[in-house]
């Protein structure tokens, strides 16, 4: 019997039995009913993904701006096919709150705020992803393949203007996840300033893949849009290392640096 | 007027079905003028939420506030440069009514609820602001006081930047708390500070009709010399 959740573990560290409980969800299939085509299926859930010709029992493909987002005039309000409620802001929303939040806390403070919201987000993104993709492919969340799981998280991401990644599992066995991350809404909306600025990312990353490893992970940017690179470059491990690459970037390594230090660990 | 004909026959700036338009090779979403558009869902505003209180504590409301009318005066010269361009005619010669209808569709277009702007009936100095199925109280359900900063926030910039003389802007209802829609009066900064001061001091949050009340019964306070 797994312990009670732990209500006073910090925001960006929290304990396996929060993280495992997260995986004992069940199917929802509330959050995919806009999604689903009545008569094809009876809903039962499999061990794994049933290959099934034909017509799907759930719309998988629903990523363009007029599907994924419904617009209701009358009340003013956007959700997207899972019945959430989001919202649209323009790149000012996201330098706003980087900008104040900076006058406000203070550089560090804006930072932890940033990945802290991100790790909040991840996490909470999570909770209603997993039980979607088992109501969604009527099978059993552990017969999954990761890259499978980790593209269907991502595409939502992608339609809702995030950017597009890459992850890099090669050196899964010495617990180094690498990410890149292209057209960062973040970076891109604060322009070449020469400071790593995708707290929100690194927080988003480390709240999900702490999920999936089901124990808690940090992640830092090595380097970014907003430093002159083309792209922005993360690594997602424990502490010790995340901490480690922190401060080689701190000290002017670059990300290729950094990842060949962080593979000798 | 020659010039209110095209002005008439613009439309509604954001009833374009392709306004926001994602390219899905990149991820990224922008408008016609090129602004780059992002899609918040609610994890994401409920932990930054979570985040400011975790770090701020008991001082979160002025920060997230903060936040609020930072992003609102740039929304606002935005929304002034974009109208510009639509009517071709300069943002301060466009009548109030267009402006309050322009600042409505934003908001719906852009999935924040629905704005109604009216002056304050018992003082025209003040604007009540209603926003029906605001995004924050969706979120946040239950609140001692009300959830709805970043919108206060943005509300005060907003009508800053349109009117050319400086606001404040206070939440006072919210559905957090039971009530129908969110609901604010921006006014002067020292009489809408005066009022959270006041509110602060309250152990309970009052009615509308009662802040209402104590701010047309108080006087503005003498600025010092």
């Amino acid at each position: 019997m797994l312990a009670e959740e732990d209500f006073t573990a910090p925001l960006d560290r929290p304990n396996e039995t929060t993280l495992q409980m997260i995986w004992q969800e069940k199917g929802d299939t509330r959050a995919v009913s806009f999604l689903r085509r009545p008569g094809v299926s009876d809903g039962t859930p499999q061990k794994q993904i049933a290959v099934r010709p034909g017509v799907q029992p759930y719309l998988h493909n629903h990523y363009h701006d007029r599907e994924f987002f419904r617009h209701d005039h009358d009340r003013g309000t956007l959700t997207n096919p899972y019945g959430q409620r989001v919202m649209r802001v323009s790149e000012d929303f996201l330098v706003a709150v980087l900008g104040s939040l900076e006058d406000q806390a203070g550089q560090n403070g804006a930072r932890e705020i940033m990945y802290k919201c991100g790790f909040q987000w991840g996490l909470h993104d999570m909770k209603r992803f997993l039980p979607r993709m088992q109501a969604e492919y009527e099978a059993e969340l552990d017969r999954m393949r990761v890259d499978f799981l980790m593209e269907q998280w991502w595409w939502p991401l992608t339609i809702q203007g995030w950017g597009t990644w890459r992850f890099d599992f090669r050196q899964r066995d010495k617990g180094l996840l690498y990410i890149e991350l292209f057209e960062s809404a973040v970076a891109q909306s604060v322009g070449d300033i020469g400071a790593v600025v995708c707290y929100f990312y690194a927080g988003l990353f480390a709240g999900t893949f702490s999920t999936l490893a089901k124990r808690s992970l940090g992640c830092v940017e090595m380097q970014c849009y907003s430093t002159g690179d083309d792209r922005c470059r993360f690594v997602v491990s424990d502490y010790e290392r995340v901490n480690a690459a922190a401060f080689w970037r701190a000290e002017g390594a670059t990300s290729r640096d950094i990842m060949s230090k962080l593979a000798e660990m | 007027m020659p010039a209110d004909a095209p002005l008439r026959l613009k439309g509604n700036f954001f009833a374009d079905p392709e306004f926001f338009r994602t390219d899905v090779t990149k991820g990224v979403t922008r408008t016609p003028t090129g602004t780059r558009i992002c899609t918040l869902p609610s994890d994401f505003l409920l932990g930054l939420r979570d985040a400011v209180i975790y770090e701020c504590g008991r001082s979160y409301r002025p920060v997230m506030k903060a936040a609020g009318k930072r992003w609102g005066l740039q929304f606002a010269k935005r929304l002034e440069r974009e109208l510009t361009a639509f009517y071709q005619s300069p943002f301060r010669d466009l009548p109030p009514g267009l402006v309050r209808t322009c600042l409505a569709e934003a908001f719906n277009a852009h999935g924040y609820g629905r704005l109604t702007l009216e002056p304050l009936a018992e003082d025209a100095e003040f604007t009540v602001a209603e926003v029906r199925d605001p995004v924050m109280p969706s979120i946040v359900r239950e609140a001692e006081r009300p959830v709805d900063l970043l919108t206060a926030g943005m509300l005060g910039s907003v009508l800053t930047q349109l009117s050319g003389k400086q606001l404040e802007c206070v939440q006072t209802e919210c559905p957090s708390m039971g009530a129908e829609c969110s609901r604010f009066i921006i006014g002067s900064t020292a009489r809408i500070t005066e009022i959270e001061e006041w509110l602060g001091e309250l152990e309970q949050m009052p009615a509308h009709e009662a802040i209402v009340r104590q701010l047309t019964r108080t006087q503005p306070a003498p600025r010092p010399a």
